[in-house]
C-alpha cells in the first residue's frame, strides 16, 4: 500500500515538471564586435557625424528588428503639451519631433521641422518657417496652423502642462501663413529656444479634436515610430512610420526608422530588470543597482552605457531661515566636512571606472551652459570646517563628540529618499567635525514636505535640465512655499536670477550664471554630493542607440545586429 | 440561508464606508503634495499653484470626499489625477489577472497543503514526516520578496524553464503562484496534519476500519472531511494575506494587477486610483469571507444558518 502511494506521488511530481517545462528563451549570443566596452555618452561630446550617408545596401541591412526596452515605472501620459516626468518622455520623443535641434558638439541650434527661425529686436517675438512636407501618423498635414494650436495648447490656462515650457512668458501664437508662424512672448526669455528644441513637440491637431481626453492613451505626431498600442501597466508599443523623412542632420542618417517595432515595458523591481535583460527577455533595461550593472558590464554580452544627466547635480538644499542652518558658518563648514570623493566611492564604487557618478562640488553639472568651475570652492577640509564651528561658537564642552552652543546641541535634519545612499555617509563623515546629524529616509512626497513645512534642514533637489535657468526653482523667492527649498528671499538673488533668465546674449548670460554659481558656493546655500548619471545597461546586439544631452535614448538610429 | 446572505450583504455596506473614509482621511492628512509626483524635479510655484487648481488638490477634505462620492454613487470613479484615466478602466482591466493570481495561489496552497498534511499525519514520525514540516517551516519563515527573486535566478535566468515577468499564460503564472502560496499551504500543512492525527484517532476511524474498509476510504471519505473544517477557516484567514501578498508578487514578478496599483497609488498620493481601488478590494474581501463562511454548511451537516421560522 505504501509503495503504490509512493509511486503515484514520483508519478504526479514527474507530470507537474514536465508539464512545466517550456522552451528556454536563449540569450542572444550575438557577433560582438565590442567586448563589454562602455560606451561614455557625456553629453557634450562626440556627437553622431551628420548626414554621414551609408551606402544604400547596408540601410536596408541594417532594417528590421524589434527592441524591447525596460523603464522602471509607468509613463503617466504620452501627450507633450501635458506630461513632464521623464518615463514619459523617454516614449513620446520617439513619437513626436521638435521645431529644432540642439547640436551637442557645437551647442547651436539646427533645423528640424522648423528650416529657420528669426528673433525680433526685443527679444520677444520668435518666427518660424516650417518644413512643407511633413505629416503627422494619422496623414493630416503638418503647417503654422499646427504649431500654433500645440503652443496654446502647452499653455492652456484650464488644463496646465506638468512639463516644461515659458510658463509665464508665453503669450500668444500668430500663423503668418501656411508654414510661418510667430510665437509671442511677454518678456525675452534666454532658455525659449532651448524649450522649443526638447520641451514643445508637436502633436496632431485632428488627433487631439479626435480623441479628446483620451488623446495622451492615443498619441499622434509626426515622430519616427507611431503609436501602436499601451497596454496600461505593462507595455507600449510604438512601430516604424514608414513616410518619415524629417529627421535634424544631427542624425546619424535620413529617411525612415531602422528598428520595426519599439516596445517599453514596465519593470518595477530592478532585480527583475536585471533578470529580464539576462535571460533575453529585454534588450535594455534602466537603472539596475550599480553591482548587477557592473556585472553586466564586464560580460560580453552586454554594454554599458552612461550619460550625465545635465542641469543640477544631486545637491541637498540647505534651509537658511532655520538655526542652525541659517549660520553661514554652520553651512560652510558643512561643505567642508564632506569628503565627496570617498563618499561616491563607497556609495557608487563600481561605477566610478565608467566615470558615472563622480563627485559634485558645484550647483550645475560639467555639460550644461554656464557651469563656472572657479565656483568649486570647497575642498574637503575638516581642520577647517572645525575651526569656522570653533570660531562660530560651536564646541564640544560634554565630550560627546557633539558641538554645541549655549546649550544646544549642533543637530541637522536631512531628509532623503534614496536608501543606504549618499547621505548616510555624510552622516558619519559630519559626526567627524561634531555635527549630528538626523536622517530621516521616506518617499519623495513627504521629503519635499518636510522641507517645505520647515521642518528639515536639508533636502534633495536634483534638476535634470538643459538650461540653467533652473535655478530659479529653488532660489527665487517668488518660490517659496513651493520648490524655494533654501527658503531665500534676497531681493539681490532675485534680479540676479532675473537678469540670467532674460539675457539672450551668450556671453553675458555665461557670466551671469558665473556669477550666480559663486554667489550659491559662497553662501553655501546647497551642499553638492554627486552629479546624477543615467545608466542603462544593453545587450551588445543593439546598435547605435545614442543618448541625447539630456540622455534620452534616440531610437531613430537604432539597429539591431543580426537581425 | 438566503436571510443569513441578505444580511450580511447588508452590514457590507457600512464596513466599505467605513474603510473608505479611513483611507481617504489618512490619505489626506499623509503629509506629500501630489503634484511632486507628477513632475521631473522642481517647477516654478505659478505652475504647481495652477495643477493643484486645475485638479482641486487645495480644496477641504470634506468637499473633495463629497465630491468623489457623489459621483461614486452614480458609478463614476472619477479619473486618476496622474494619468487622467477612468479609474474604473483600470480597475476593470488589472481586477481579472489579480483575482486569477490569487485563485491560482489558493487553489495551489490548498492542495499542497493538504495533500502535505495528510501524508505528514499518515506517516507521522517518518522521514516523510519531517521532510514535509521541514519544507513548511521554509515556507513560513522566509521572506516572499526575497523567495521570488531566489526562484527568478534559478529558474528563469539559470535554468531558463520560466519568464520572468508578464501575465495571462501558464507558464508565468507558475512561480508567482508558487511564491504566494507557500505560506498560506505551509500553515495548511500543519494544521491538517494535527487535524488529522485527532481525527484518526476517533471513535469513528476507528470504527470504518474495524467494518473492514479500505484505507483509501478511511482517510479520505470520513477522515479528512472532517479534518478539513478548521483549514476552511484559515483558507478563509489567508486570503488577507493572499492579497497582501500580490501588492509584492506583482511588483517583483512585474505583473499587471490591482496590487501593484494600490501601491503606485498610495506613493504618488493619487486619491480616485486609491479609492477606487480600496472600494474594490474591500468588497472582494467582504465577499471572499462571505462565501468562506457559507462553505461551512457544505461540509458539516451540524451547521446552518439563519433562524427557524424564514
Amino acid at each position: 500500500m505504501k509503495r503504490k502511494i509512493v509511486q503515484l506521488c514520483l508519478f504526479g511530481l514527474v507530470w507537474l515538471l514536465a508539464a512545466c517545462q517550456t522552451a528556454a528563451p536563449a540569450v542572444d549570443e550575438a557577433d560582438q564586435e565590442q567586448p563589454g566596452e562602455v560606451q561614455q555618452e557625456v553629453a557634450t561630446s562626440e556627437a553622431p557625424a551628420p548626414t554621414e550617408a551609408a551606402p544604400e545596401e547596408s540601410a536596408d541591412e541594417r532594417s528590421g528588428g524589434t527592441l524591447i526596452y525596460a523603464l522602471d515605472q509607468e509613463p503617466d501620459l504620452l501627450d507633450p503639451n501635458k506630461s513632464g516626468i521623464r518615463n514619459a518622455q523617454i516614449v513620446f520623443f520617439n513619437i513626436f519631433d521638435a521645431l529644432i535641434a540642439l547640436d551637442p558638439v557645437t551647442q547651436e541650434f539646427k533645423p528640424w521641422l522648423a528650416t529657420s527661425w528669426e528673433i525680433s529686436e526685443d527679444g520677444r517675438s520668435y518666427t518660424f518657417h516650417l518644413r512643407d512636407d511633413v505629416t503627422f501618423h494619422d496623414g493630416t498635414p503638418f503647417n503654422a496652423e499646427a504649431v500654433a494650436f500645440n503652443f496654446e495648447r502647452h499653455h492652456d490656462p484650464d488644463s496646465p502642462t506638468r512639463g516644461q515650457g515659458a510658463i509665464g512668458y508665453y503669450e500668444s501664437s500668430e500663423v503668418l501663413d501656411e508654414f510661418t508662424v510667430r510665437i509671442n512672448l511677454n518678456e525675452p526669455l534666454a532658455a525659449f529656444l532651448d524649450y522649443c528644441s526638447f520641451a514643445y513637440r508637436m502633436v496632431s491637431p485632428a488627433g487631439v479634436e479626435q480623441f479628446g481626453d483620451d488623446f495622451s492613451r492615443n498619441p499622434v505626431g509626426t515622430g519616427p515610430f507611431r503609436f501602436v498600442e499601451w497596454v496600461a501597466n505593462d507595455h507600449i508599443t510604438l512601430e516604424r512610420y514608414e513616410d518619415h523623412n524629417w529627421a535634424p542632420e544631427t542624425m546619424m542618417h535620413q529617411g525612415p526608422a531602422f528598428l520595426d517595432t519599439v516596445i517599453f515595458r514596465q519593470i518595477p523591481d530592478a532585480g527583475t530588470r536585471a533578470a529580464s535583460l539576462e535571460n533575453g527577455e529585454v534588450n535594455a533595461a534602466v537603472m539596475l543597482p550599480p553591482v548587477e550593472a557592473e556585472r553586466l558590464a564586464a560580460d560580453p554580452d552586454f554594454q554599458l552605457l552612461v550619460g550625465v544627466a545635465p542641469g543640477v547635480p544631486f545637491v541637498f538644499a540647505l534651509n537658511t531661515t532655520k538655526p542652525p542652518t541659517n549660520e553661514l558658518a554652520v553651512r560652510q563648514a558643512m561643505n567642508y566636512g564632506l569628503d565627496r570623493e570617498a563618499m561616491v566611492n563607497i556609495v557608487f564604487g563600481p561605477y566610478q571606472q565608467y566615470d558615472a557618478n563622480t563627485a559634485a562640488h558645484n550647483i550645475l553639472t560639467p555639460n550644461v551652459f554656464g557651469y563656472d568651475a572657479s565656483a568649486e570652492i570647497y575642498d574637503y577640509d575638516p581642520e577647517r570646517a572645525g575651526q569656522l564651528l570653533t570660531d562660530a561658537g560651536w564646541v564640544d564642552n560634554d565630550g560627546d563628540g557633539i558641538r554645541e552652543k549655549d546649550g544646544e546641541p549642533l543637530t541637522i535634519i536631512l531628509a532623503t529618499w534614496e536608501e543606504q545612499s549618499v547621505a548616510d555617509v555624510a552622516q558619519v563623515q559630519l559626526r567627524d567635525i561634531g555635527i549630528n546629524v538626523d536622517l530621516r529616509v521616506m518617499p519623495a512626497l513627504s521629503v519635499n514636505e518636510l522641507q517645505r513645512e520647515g521642518e528639515s534642514h536639508g533636502s534633495p533637489v536634483p534638476a535634470a535640465r538643459s538650461d540653467p535657468d533652473v535655478l530659479t526653482l529653488f532660489m527665487h523667492s517668488r518660490n517659496l512655499g513651493n520648490f524655494n527649498f533654501t527658503f531665500m528671499n534676497d531681493p539681490e538673488l532675485d534680479s540676479m536670477l532675473d537678469a540670467a533668465s532674460i539675457e539672450t546674449d551668450r556671453e553675458k548670460r555665461a557670466n551671469l550664471y558665473s556669477e550666480l554659481s559663486h554667489f550659491v558656493m559662497e553662501q553655501a546655500l546647497v551642499m553638492p554630493m554627486y552629479n546624477r548619471d543615467n545608466l542603462v545597461v544593453a545587450t551588445t546586439n543593439v546598435r547605435d542607440m545614442i543618448f541625447d544631452r539630456a540622455f534620452f535614448p534616440i531610437m531613430y538610429d537604432t539597429w539591431m545586429e543580426g537581425g | 440561508m438566503v436571510g443569513y446572505i441578505r444580511r450580511r450583504l447588508l452590514l457590507a455596506m457600512p464596513t466599505v464606508f467605513g474603510v473608505m473614509t479611513f483611507v481617504f482621511l489618512t490619505l489626506y492628512l499623509v503629509p506629500g503634495d501630489p503634484v511632486t509626483a507628477m513632475v521631473d524635479g522642481p517647477i516654478s510655484a505659478e505652475q504647481a499653484q495652477a495643477i493643484r487648481d486645475q485638479l482641486g488638490l487645495d480644496e477641504p477634505f470634506l468637499v473633495q470626499y463629497g465630491k468623489f462620492l457623489a459621483k461614486a454613487v452614480r458609478g463614476d470613479l472619477g479619473r486618476s489625477i496622474r494619468t487622467n484615466r477612468p479609474v474604473i478602466t483600470d480597475i476593470m482591466e488589472l481586477l481579472p489577472f489579480t483575482i486569477q493570481l490569487s485563485i491560482a495561489a489558493v487553489a495551489l496552497a490548498v492542495i499542497l497543503g493538504v495533500t502535505t498534511g495528510v501524508i505528514a499525519a499518515y506517516w507521522r514520525n517518518t522521514w516523510i514526516d519531517s521532510l514535509s514540516l521541514g519544507v513548511s517551516l521554509l515556507g513560513v519563515s522566509m521572506p516572499i520578496f526575497w523567495l521570488g527573486l531566489i526562484l527568478i535566478y534559478i529558474f528563469s535566468v539559470r535554468l531558463g524553464w520560466f519568464p520572468a515577468t508578464g501575465q495571462g499564460s501558464l507558464e508565468t503564472m507558475v512561480m508567482p503562484a508558487v511564491t504566494l502560496a507557500w505560506f498560506a499551504g505551509a500553515v495548511i500543512t500543519r494544521l491538517v496534519r494535527s487535524s488529522m492525527l485527532d481525527v484518526m484517532n476517533s471513535d469513528y476511524v476507528i470504527m470504518a476500519r474495524a467494518k473492514g474498509l479500505n484505507e483509501w476510504a478511511v482517510v479520505g471519505r470520513h477522515a479528512l472531511r472532517n479534518a478539513l473544517i478548521p483549514v476552511i477557516t484559515i483558507v478563509g484567514l489567508q486570503f488577507g494575506n493572499l492579497l497582501v501578498g500580490t501588492v509584492i508578487i506583482e511588483t517583483i514578478f512585474a505583473r499587471r494587477g490591482l496590487g501593484r496599483f494600490i501601491v503606485t497609488a498610495i506613493l504618488e498620493k493619487d486619491f480616485p486610483q486609491l479609492q477606487g481601488a480600496v472600494l474594490f478590494t474591500a468588497l472582494f474581501y467582504i465577499i471572499v469571507n462571505l462565501l468562506v463562511d457559507i462553505s461551512y454548511g457544505l461540509f458539516d451537516p451540524r451547521i446552518h444558518f439563519g433562524t427557524h421560522e424564514s
